[in-house]
This record gives C-alpha cells, sequence and structure tokens, in this order.
C-alpha cells in the first residue's frame, strides 16, 4: 500500500507523495496521533471527525479504517432511511386498519335524524387482532431503531450524525412522496 | 470526568470544543442560546406542520397559499395557475424534507445538550420547550382557518 520509505525523503519524494491519495491519507492520521489515542480511553463529548477507534453501539463494531467508518456510513443512512419509511409505514398501515374496522362496524340511526356507526367489537378483540399485533411488533422494532440512532449520534462523530441526518432527510423525501401525494379520503374521518 | 447526576455548574463544554464555559455570564448566554434552540426546535415542528398543509394544497396546484395569506385584506379569493405545478410540489417536498433534517439534527443537540447534566442547561431547554410550544401551537391551530379561505 505505502511506496515510500525514508531513506530517500527528497523533493521529488515528496512531490509525489502529494500526489499520491494514499500517502496523503496515511500521512494526515499519522498527523494527529494524539488525538487518536486519547479517544480510545475517552469517551468524545465535543463533536470531531476520526475513524479510528469509533466504537459503534457493539463491543465487536470498532471502526479503525476509513473503509470501515464508508461502511458504517452507509449502513446508518440505511438504518435512518428504514427508520423514516418504518414511521410513515406504520401511520398509513394503521389507518388501514381503521379504515378496515370501519367497515366492520354498521351505521344506527341515533336521535334526531342523525346516524351512528357502530362496531360491533370489544377491546380485548383489537387487542387480540392481527393489525395490533403487527402494529406492536413494528412499534417494538421503531423503539429499537429510534434509540440506536440515538446512540449513534450520542458518539458524536461527525461522519456519523451526517449519516444519520442525511438518511431521515432522504427517507423522508421519499417515503412522505406518497403520504403527500395520496388525498386520503380518510383526511376528513377523524 | 463525565458526570451521571444533575448537577448546577457554570463550567461546561457543549457540542462542540469552542463552547466551552468557564464563567457565570458564559453560562447565562450559554442556557439563552439552548433556550433559543428549544424555542426554534418546537417552531420547525409547527413549520413543518404547515408546510405539509401547503404541500396537500399544491397537488391541485391552483390556489397559491401564500398569495391568499399574504393579499388577505385586499383580494381575498385570488387563485392562481401554476405553469408547472409539479414542479412547484416538488419544491415543497423537497423543502419539507430539509425541514425534516434540522428537525432531526435540532433535537439530537438537545438532548446532547441535555446530556451534559448541567441544571442550567437542563431548565433552559426545558423553558424554551414550553415557551416555543407556548407561541408555536396556536399558529398551528390557524392551519384550517387559513386553508379555507
Amino acid at each position: 500500500m505505502m511506496n515510500h520509505n525514508h531513506s530517500n525523503h527528497g523533493m521529488s519524494a515528496s512531490m509525489d507523495q502529494v500526489s499520491d491519495p494514499h500517502v496523503d491519507h496515511q500521512h494526515h492520521t499519522t498527523a494527529m496521533p494524539s488525538h487518536d489515542h486519547s479517544s480510545k480511553n475517552m469517551m468524545h463529548m465535543t463533536f470531531y471527525f476520526g475513524y479510528q477507534h469509533v466504537e459503534l453501539l457493539f463491543s465487536g463494531l470498532t471502526i479503525n479504517t476509513a473503509g470501515e467508518m464508508a461502511g458504517a456510513f452507509v449502513a446508518v443512512f440505511l438504518l435512518a432511511v428504514f427508520y423514516e419509511g418504518l414511521k410513515i409505514g406504520r401511520e398509513s398501515l394503521l389507518r388501514k386498519s381503521q379504515v378496515s374496522i370501519r367497515y366492520n362496524s354498521m351505521p344506527v340511526p341515533g336521535p334526531n335524524g342523525t346516524i351512528l356507526m357502530e362496531t360491533h367489537k370489544t377491546v380485548g378483540q383489537q387487542m387480540l387482532s392481527l393489525p395490533h399485533l403487527l402494529q406492536t411488533v413494528l412499534h417494538i422494532v421503531q423503539v429499537v431503531i429510534s434509540y440506536f440512532l440515538m446512540l449513534i449520534f450520542m458518539t458524536y462523530n461527525g461522519y456519523l450524525c451526517i449519516a444519520v441526518a442525511a438518511g431521515a432527510g432522504t427517507g423522508y423525501f421519499f417515503f412522505s412522496w406518497k403520504k403527500a401525494v395520496v388525498v386520503d379520503i380518510t383526511e376528513h374521518c377523524h | 470526568m463525565m458526570p451521571m447526576h444533575f448537577f448546577f455548574s457554570d463550567k461546561v463544554t457543549l457540542l462542540f470544543d469552542f463552547w466551552n464555559v468557564q464563567s457565570a455570564p458564559g453560562m447565562v448566554l450559554s442556557v439563552l442560546v439552548v433556550l433559543l434552540l428549544a424555542v426554534l426546535y418546537e417552531s420547525i415542528k409547527v413549520g413543518k406542520a404547515r408546510l405539509f398543509q401547503k404541500t396537500k394544497l399544491a397537488i391541485p396546484p391552483n390556489i397559491n397559499q401564500e398569495h391568499l395569506l399574504e393579499d388577505n385584506m385586499s383580494s381575498n379569493r385570488v387563485t392562481l395557475h401554476y405553469s408547472n405545478p409539479s414542479q412547484r410540489w416538488l419544491w415543497l417536498h423537497a423543502g419539507q424534507s430539509l425541514v425534516h433534517i434540522i428537525q432531526v439534527v435540532l433535537g439530537y443537540l438537545l438532548m446532547l445538550c441535555a446530556m451534559s447534566y448541567n441544571s442550567w442547561i437542563f431548565v433552559g431547554i426545558l423553558l424554551g420547550s414550553g415557551i416555543g410550544y407556548y407561541l408555536a401551537y396556536p399558529l398551528l391551530l390557524q392551519i384550517p382557518a387559513a386553508a379555507t379561505v
């Protein structure tokens, strides 16, 4: 990977170093070893940009190279996108199940000419219903992911924080697309 | 090093290395900044909801909500037809996504400030949220009235 040695550290060699991205990149990491060393033991309390000794949620997941950071960036980005999708998906799923409950209900004539909707479902039945169980499972997944994203932001690592923010924005852009386009027929009912 | 319980102190480092408070006036300033951030967070939430309403109105895009709001006194029922309505919708949607990013980031920043466990900062966040909610929420309720013009 490195093709520069210290014996001929001449003018031309240093010129080559600048042109070679790998050498430049290596140079960058050696320029601040003390900073990286301190991050190994101490928890960061302010924002920083670095890709060494970044622990990501689990003890086995420690980022040490730029490539790993790039991978983590993509993974965190996708997690944030997924989180936004899950939020909006759950919302529309809930609306759908509410509509189907409404279809089950029957109109009953109420006092002074109004029509009341009567649903013949007890609370226990609603708790055992499949949509509700699905909502519960998805809610757990959502809580877990939201805590993960929060903990990732809490690392104070600049790259990972940008990944979270960019993922949230991208996810919102693409998933709330449908929500904004489709004019809900149920919108006026609640 | 890192406190794990609430404490009152005029020394705190918030978010960035340069935001290093060592004195009482600095702490007052920091609390004010955090308070304003919390107010901003609450108003952004409401602003996003308003923008969402506007985006929805842009789908059958022949009414310009802004013009309706601005020229409320002079001409109440101005309808403007857009040459490229879907483009306007796209811009509103993109703007909404951007506002969402700002909201997410601000929320996390406030969480990190609260995580400093400095009680003054925490009080600032609470006051800011309260003030922000108090000021911004009535604006949200104005939406249906404005939308039915």
